[in-house]
């Protein structure tokens, strides 16, 4: 890829109607290679330093996928302790970037204000546990400081004493913040007989969010046929794809083994928990049952950073949450996967003499994006008119995929040929009912 | 992958800045943030709306650099 990089990047979703259906849909994708390649040359550990302010939203998860990967060319191995602090550092980021969905950027989709007291007092709560977690680690440093020696497993059981209140009280106000004054993950999150009991009477924003969409009977709204991305591919047919990827089409439209798009994020990542599956089975894989998992997926972050330290045996079945091993690719090339509320996250990093002559990112929307992908797929097909809320459904989609970056929806003029976006944006695509008969 | 481009503060008026980014405009809530927020202070925003992080003014120096590097250098060559 070779575009000029776009300093405020935008995913453009441009779509056509005849006769009030959606009848082809493009996606326009930024394309941020530039802001790889300003690490080459860099030694590692500056490459490192820079991932955070470059992609500050998920800085963590980027900077934990830098380190992981740069740390396994260079053959360090941080103390279990320090991994530990970096995964559910990461954890609280994914965990406050999903509170933001729920909290701030839904509400408004149903004429509701944005939910932003809570969402500040649950900031502070999650400032307050990061602070907790990373007191004293040098978490950043390639090889985790162990040349510092941090203090290994005494520094973290002492870490966890101090952290079990205040994720006990993370918890409660999560728990009252989403699901409402007296009601739990367990008992009102099971499955969808109990969810819907729950979405009809709660007093949350969210059960009401819920109550809405299937008042305004949108649930089905944003059915995709677009299988979920398989952690086994990541490391494996992503990771090959990504090495061999020299012109970045594989960036522009990341594909399976078998040639097909995937999905990666929170439906993903729980399409298989019994409440996202029962929803599935009555209204298809639409906003509804897409809602769930986003909130299964909450349940899931607060319980993975509960989990016992990284090294003990894992639970069954393991968490989606649960860290994976860099793959070592090429001779000095390292890929590393993180999980990010958005999906799964890639970096290949390849090291010369400490100093990087590779970086490239496979980011989740570069998944989700795709052209065929569960956002373009999603929405073709879609009525445009009442009684569909065109507007209110649109946008629960897109919320619910949750780009990296700010998206816009453009209705294009049915007669407009939908054409690539000239500067700034190479990867784009576009689809239309003729490439989706099977749909 | 989120960008996180800082941006300036024009002016404050109550919980509302105003801020300029790469010659963007934008008026944006100051609620999330707990720090005073004054003209000339740096801003990491998220959905254009919401200041989430006050930066330093080195910090901010630093990730002007960075983003002024990346706009004007070339891409990955690959290996």
């Amino acid at each position: 890829m070779n575009a000029t990089f776009p300093v405020l990047p935008e995913l453009r979703i441009a779509y056509q109607v005849t006769r009030d259906r959606v009848t082809a849909v493009e996606i326009s994708k930024p394309d941020l290679d530039g802001a790889c390649a300003v690490l080459l040359g860099l030694p590692a550990q500056d490459a490192v330093d820079r991932l955070h302010p470059l992609f500050g939203l998920c800085g963590i998860a980027q900077t934990v996928a830098g380190l992981a990967a740069a740390e396994t060319i260079l053959g360090l191995d941080p103390p279990l302790a320090v991994q530990q602090v970096r995964h559910r550092l990461t954890l609280a980021e994914a965990l406050e970037q999903t509170l933001w969905r729920l909290l701030l950027t839904l509400p408004p989709l149903i004429g509701k204000p944005p939910a932003v007291d809570a969402m500040a007092a649950l900031r502070r709560t999650i400032a307050a546990v990061r602070a907790t977690v990373a007191e004293g680690c040098p978490w950043r440093r390639l090889g985790g400081g162990a040349d510092l020696d941090p203090g290994g497993r005494g520094r973290e059981a002492a870490a966890n004493a101090a952290l079990a209140p205040l994720l006990d009280a993370l918890e409660e106000r999560v728990q009252l913040a989403v699901l409402g004054p007296a009601c739990t993950w367990g008992q009102d999150l099971g499955d969808s007989d109990s969810f819907i009991l729950w979405a009809s009477a709660g007093a949350s924003g969210t059960a009401r969010l819920c109550r809405a969409i299937l008042v305004r009977d949108l649930g089905g709204f944003g059915r995709s046929p677009v299988r979920p991305l398989a952690s086994e591919t990541v490391l494996t047919v992503a990771a090959n794809r990504l090495l061999a990827d020299r012109n970045g089409r594989f960036r522009a439209k990341p594909e399976d083994i078998d040639g097909a798009p995937r999905e990666t994020g929170a439906w993903a990542r729980h399409w298989q928990h019994p409440l996202c599956a029962g929803l599935a089975a009555d209204h298809g894989n639409g906003v509804l049952a897409r809602l769930a998992a986003v909130l299964v997926d909450l349940a899931a972050l607060l319980a993975a950073l509960r989990a016992p330290a990284l090294g003990a045996p894992a639970p069954a079945p393991p968490s989606p949450w649960a860290c994976r091993r860099p793959q070592p690719m090429a001779a000095g090339t390292v890929v590393a996967a993180v999980e990010t509320a958005r999906g799964t996250l890639l970096h290949l990093v390849g090291l010369q003499a400490g100093r990087v002559c590779l970086y490239r990112a496979l980011a989740p929307t570069d998944w989700n994006g795709h052209p065929q992908g569960p956002l373009a797929r999603g929405l073709l097909g879609a009525a445009t008119t009442p009684p569909t809320d065109w507007a209110c459904a649109s946008g629960l989609l897109l919320a619910l995929i949750d780009p990296c970056h700010p998206a816009r929806l453009v209705r294009e003029s049915a007669h407009a040929q939908l054409a690539p976006r000239p500067t700034g944006v190479p990867a784009s695509m576009s689809m239309s009912m003729d490439q989706s008969m099977d749909q | 992958m989120c960008i996180a481009v800082p941006a300036r503060v024009l002016s404050v008026d109550g919980l509302v800045a105003e801020v300029e980014r790469y010659g963007e405009r934008l008026q944006v809530s100051l609620l999330l943030l707990d720090q005073p927020v004054a003209e000339g202070d740096h801003l990491i925003l998220q959905a254009q709306r919401y200041a989430v992080e006050k930066l330093d003014a080195a910090a901010a120096a630093d990730a002007y650099r960075l983003f002024d590097q990346v706009i004007g250098r070339p891409t990955d060559p690959g290996p």
